[in-house]
């Protein structure tokens, strides 16, 4: 199977405590388990680096780590302009964690002071140089896309909001979706609804009032909070999960094959 | 008219390197009437090799952080200064390399029928090379060469020769009726050659510049600034020039 596209860049968003991370590692999961994509994670969550744990992949440097070495550098006069220049490629590559089914990538949390701007726009450029050897990008975001858009990449193929059962969380995707069409470039946005049970009628109703369209609807599924609570890494989930499957039966959808 | 100096000034070179007694080899395309190729144990296929080959699985390493390196694509609409299926390999053959890492250079003289500017820069994306050879993975590094040879491609007899052979396949069969001909350039083990072989190729990077210096200069304006660019109140205006000289730097490359 082939993709339209590549790569297929698909940013993951949402409301803090929803479950972005682990639909971002059950979508990479069903990606490496079903399909020979080159696949490439993104943990482009500062404050909640999760998704190395989630999949078993912990990158030895991350980009803010990079970045303050890079600010040091050109600064110290360390190297000159010109060496920096030819080998700041190198070092990103080098900090991408690789294993057989993916490569994940980490942004990092803030490692002090120092003017983001050409920094930001520097690595921002480097990493889509990164990208177009993957098929497919998947980035965890933190709760909007602000920070993707600073450091990551301008443009993306899809954004798939993630909302549970709550109000609140379709609230924010709604948030999120206006500042989408304002700041950020995109071909497709959707939601997926997430630790779904009951009756989930009033969500659907106001998914429809704020036109998101819906990609997926996610099971509960207790097997994920067994794997939490036991400190399993969620990648190891077996394939009869029930949130695995769903994924697994949309998966085409979402990569648009 | 400059594409044929060019061209001219490095065979010359070529010539002049393997007369001081450098190792060069010179191999033709030995690929059949349907463009497959002729007594290989490796595959190669379009899409078919997307392997991610991990440190562990490495044979050998051409360029990379700590070694010099090129990768020039260079396409030509007159196809008459290429010889087509040619392969040089100025440096070692695989079998002779006891190091993991080598210093490696490449560039490809590609034929092209009339082309757009989005199909040359098509041309210049390597991964569907990367994707198409088993044992084989290249990460685009602008300009620069960074690859990995798995150490079962190695045993089954993975050469620069195979290399060559694959990569004029992979060229012809992905862009049927753009591309005439392909002509491979390897150097390896020699950072000296390396280095004249840059300088010398300078004249193509050159017009590569031009082209992309308009483009340079508008987007250089539009950096995203937190101060609205008010640099006289900017806690961090040491850091900030530090950091575009770097940026403009590598856009330049």
């Amino acid at each position: 199977m082939e993709l339209k596209k590549t790569p297929l860049i698909i940013a993951i968003a949402g409301k803090g405590g929803v479950g972005k991370t682990i639909i971002t590692t059950l979508i990479a999961k069903a990606i490496s388990t079903s399909y020979k994509f080159k696949l490439l994670l993104i943990d482009a969550d500062p404050t909640h680096p999760h998704l190395s744990k989630m999949v078993q992949l912990v990158p030895e440097k991350s980009l803010e780590k990079i970045r303050s070495e890079l600010i040091d550098k050109s600064i110290s006069k360390e190297a000159d302009i010109q060496t920096i220049a030819e080998t700041i490629d190198f070092e990103v590559y080098s900090a991408i964690k690789e294993s057989k089914g993916f490569s994940l990538f980490s942004i990092g949390q803030p490692e002090g002071p120092g003017c983001f701007c050409p920094s930001n726009a520097l690595l921002r450029k480097v990493i889509e140089s990164i990208s177009n050897d993957f098929d497919v990008v998947l980035i965890d975001c933190e709760a909007g896309l602000e920070q993707i858009n600073r450091m990551v990449i301008r443009s993306v193929d899809i954004i798939l909001i993630v909302s549970d059962i709550s109000l609140r969380s379709i609230e924010t995707a709604k948030s999120i979706s206006e500042s989408a069409k304002k700041f950020t470039q995109y071909r497709k946005i959707g939601v997926i609804v997430n630790r779904v049970k009951g009756d989930i009628n009033i969500i659907l109703d106001k998914l429809k009032e704020y036109d998101l369209p819906l990609f997926a609807l996610i099971p509960e599924d207790e097997l994920i909070t067994k794997f939490d609570l036991e400190g399993r890494a969620l990648i190891k989930i077996p394939e009869d999960s029930v949130s695995f499957q769903k994924i697994t039966d949309n998966i085409e959808k979402l990569l648009e094959i | 008219m400059e594409n044929k100096i060019t061209i001219e000034k490095l065979r010359e070179f070529l010539e002049q390197e393997q007369n001081s007694g450098k190792t060069l080899f010179s191999y033709q395309s030995r690929l059949n009437q349907n463009n497959s190729l002729i007594d290989s144990k490796l595959k190669i296929g379009s899409n078919k090799y997307k392997e991610i080959i991990l440190e562990e699985e490495t044979g050998l390493e051409l360029g990379g952080m700590n070694r010099k390196s090129f990768s020039i694509i260079f396409p030509i609409k007159d196809s008459q200064l290429i010889k087509h299926g040619k392969i040089t390999l100025l440096g070692k053959e695989v079998n002779k390399i006891t190091e993991p890492t080598i210093d490696f250079g490449m560039m490809l003289l590609i034929g092209i029928n009339n082309a757009t500017e989005k199909e040359k820069d098509e041309l210049k994306r390597l991964n569907f090379i990367s994707n198409g050879i088993e044992g084989f993975s290249i990460r685009t590094i602008p300009r620069r060469f960074w690859c990995r040879i798995s150490k079962s491609a190695l045993q089954k007899g993975f050469s620069f020769e195979f290399l060559g052979n694959a990569i004029i396949y992979l060229y012809k069969r992905k862009f049927k009726g753009l591309v005439k001909s392909v002509e491979v350039i390897f150097i390896n083990s020699y950072p000296s050659s390396i280095e004249q072989f840059i300088v010398l190729s300078s004249d193509i990077f050159s017009k590569v510049k031009e082209k992309w210096k308009t483009k340079i200069d508008e987007w250089r304006k539009r950096i995203d600034c937190d101060y609205d660019w008010g640099c006289e109140i900017c806690p961090y205006r040491e850091e900030c020039y530090g950091v575009k000289q770097v940026l403009v730097s590598r856009e330049e490359i």
